[in-house]
């Protein structure tokens, strides 16, 4: 007969009985969050949460006890359980709904703690006492939870000395550690928010301008006289401006579509040779129309890969488009490509404007764009969905510019197709 | 007999050129065009025009370095100058020292007209 493993396998229980006891809670439960495999972000959020818990059952109810327990269950979870005989908790229902105003501070634990965990249960009886059970899924690569590993950590928690001074500072430096990264975090959210703006400016400027041909245009062909040869050229600029605002506003979706995972390939064999001829072919007016050289610097060898034709065109046509579009010119541009055992190499490079090492490293974010690159207009999302597609792919992206005025490098690897 | 007055139009988008040439051909200007700050000025180096529409957002030189340019050089000419802009924003938080005309894209072509006629 098979041995039956208990799923649930206690590992330590600790009282509460004075005030330091809840710091010693708090320090248990990091090195059991530790140990089991949790994440530093999540040992803090385990850790904070049980001693929030463990303080109220010493604050309001004289003290409890918290047990420790390891559910060896599909998915692994650590479970706390922090009891006391106190009087209950009368306000509970208003606290759990997030409308309770505290007088004192008290439900406010109950509130914090909830959100760090991934379940939290409370039974609160008047009279009674209150079980909190708080619930975190181990992370999924974790170790599995077996009653050895379980019977080795109650071991090694049984020698280890329970010093509340050291864990009150251990708490301390984790503050302070919190405080940088939200300080961090901060600027973060303040530069992408900065960026966003730049960017609404721009959709609105960009959308602007091919409104003004579109409306100048239709007022001026209201007016009765006419002739034929301004009522033409007039329908032509009209046509023209329209698809610019509707390349603008595909942009626009397009990046929006990346950003929430929607965008799809339809993935065959494409050779990389096919996808350059046909933009060397396309982009022949502009390269005339900017007085700038193209070169190819490819043999014949096919440069076979699994991908979607339409998006490669897009990536490729839109590396090339921009690389004439900051080539003044004279300048030239050069389209490479090898293959090796393992990969396709595409690059573009020109000896245009360049990229300043500001900006280097923020290219292929959504809304950015150097000073430069927003007097040529646009929108500053051409490279952030190449770099999506790119990597939709399987391949990589590079850029390489020694600054400004020096020219870029655009650098794509794809896995080759055997 | 008067000569007809020039005008300079200054924007890198051609749907917008041709379509502010086409109106002030019909007001009997005669027209010249530059596709950035950089031909701006050095058609503005050589020449006198009665009225100057210009674009801020340009390649290589835009419109805010072409107004500190005649600030410095021709300042005569700034009172010709009608800015042309979807950042109007933009350029009063760009030229704080110098006065100029504004008229915001998308613009209405008869109010384009009375403040051209207002340079002249």
């Amino acid at each position: 007969m098979a041995r039956v493993i208990s799923q649930s396998l206690p590992i330590v229980t600790a009282l509460v009985r004075q005030s330091k006891d809840w710091i010693g809670a708090r320090q248990r439960a990091q090195i059991i969050a530790r140990a089991l495999g949790f994440s530093p972000q999540d040992e803090t959020r385990i850790a904070t949460a049980v001693s929030e818990i463990a303080r109220n059952a010493f604050d309001y109810a004289g003290g409890g006890k918290v047990e420790f327990i390891a559910d060896a269950r599909e998915p692994q979870a650590l479970l706390v359980r922090i009891s006391d005989q106190g009087p209950g908790i009368v306000d509970l229902d208003l606290i759990l709904s997030g409308r309770y105003r505290s007088p004192n501070g008290l439900g406010i634990g109950i509130t914090g703690s909830r959100t760090l965990m991934d379940e939290f249960a409370i039974d609160t009886r008047i009279g009674e006492g209150t079980v909190v059970e708080l619930r975190k899924l181990l992370p999924r690569n974790a170790p599995p939870v077996t009653p050895d590993v379980v019977a080795s950590l109650t071991d090694a928690l049984s020698r280890r000395p329970i010093d509340p001074l050291e864990e009150a500072q251990h708490y301390n430096q984790e503050i302070l550690r919190t405080l940088d990264e939200l300080g961090r975090v901060n600027r973060e959210l303040q530069a992408a928010n900065e960026a966003k703006d730049v960017f609404l400016a721009a959709v609105s400027h960009e959308l602007r301008t091919p409104m003004t041909a579109i409306l100048g245009w239709l007022q001026m062909l209201e007016g009765a006289t006419v002739g034929k040869d301004l009522h033409a050229e007039g329908m032509k600029a009209i046509a023209s401006a329209a698809k610019v605002q509707a390349r603008l506003i595909d942009d626009v979706l397009e990046a929006a579509r990346a950003h929430t995972g929607k965008l799809e390939l339809e993935l065959a064999s494409v050779d990389l040779q096919d996808v350059i001829d046909s933009i060397w072919s396309t982009v022949q007016p502009a390269v005339a129309d900017r007085s700038v050289n193209l070169e190819r610097q490819t043999n014949g060898t096919p440069l076979l890969i699994r991908g979607d034709a339409t998006r490669l065109q897009q990536i490729i046509g839109n590396l090339v488009s921009n690389a004439i579009k900051f080539t003044p010119a004279n300048g030239t541009i050069s389209i490479g490509a090898s293959v090796d055992d393992e990969h396709v190499t595409v690059s573009v490079s020109d000896t245009g404007e360049g990229i300043t090492e500001e900006l280097l490293p923020h290219v292929f974010e959504r809304f950015r764009q150097g000073a430069n690159s927003r007097r040529h207009g646009g929108l500053g999302l051409g490279l952030a969905i190449v770099s999506h597609l790119v990597k939709l792919h399987g391949g990589t992206i590079a850029v390489a510019s020694e600054g400004a005025g020096r020219g870029a490098c655009f650098t794509i690897r794809f896995p080759l197709s055997r | 007999m008067t000569t007809a007055p020039r005008a300079l139009v200054v924007d890198d988008d051609v749907a917008i050129r041709v379509l502010v040439t086409r109106i002030l051909v019909r007001r009997r200007f005669v027209v010249e065009t530059a596709s950035d700050g950089a031909e701006a000025i050095q058609k503005l180096a050589t020449g006198a025009y009665a009225v100057i529409l210009l674009d801020l957002m340009m390649p290589r030189l835009d419109g805010v370095g072409v107004m500190k340019f005649l600030a410095e050089y021709h300042p005569d000419q700034l009172a010709r100058v009608i800015v042309m802009t979807a950042f109007g924003a933009y350029a009063s938080s760009h030229l704080p020292a110098i006065p100029f005309r504004l008229i915001e894209k998308p613009f209405d072509i008869h109010a384009l007209v009375r403040e051209v006629e207002k340079c002249i």
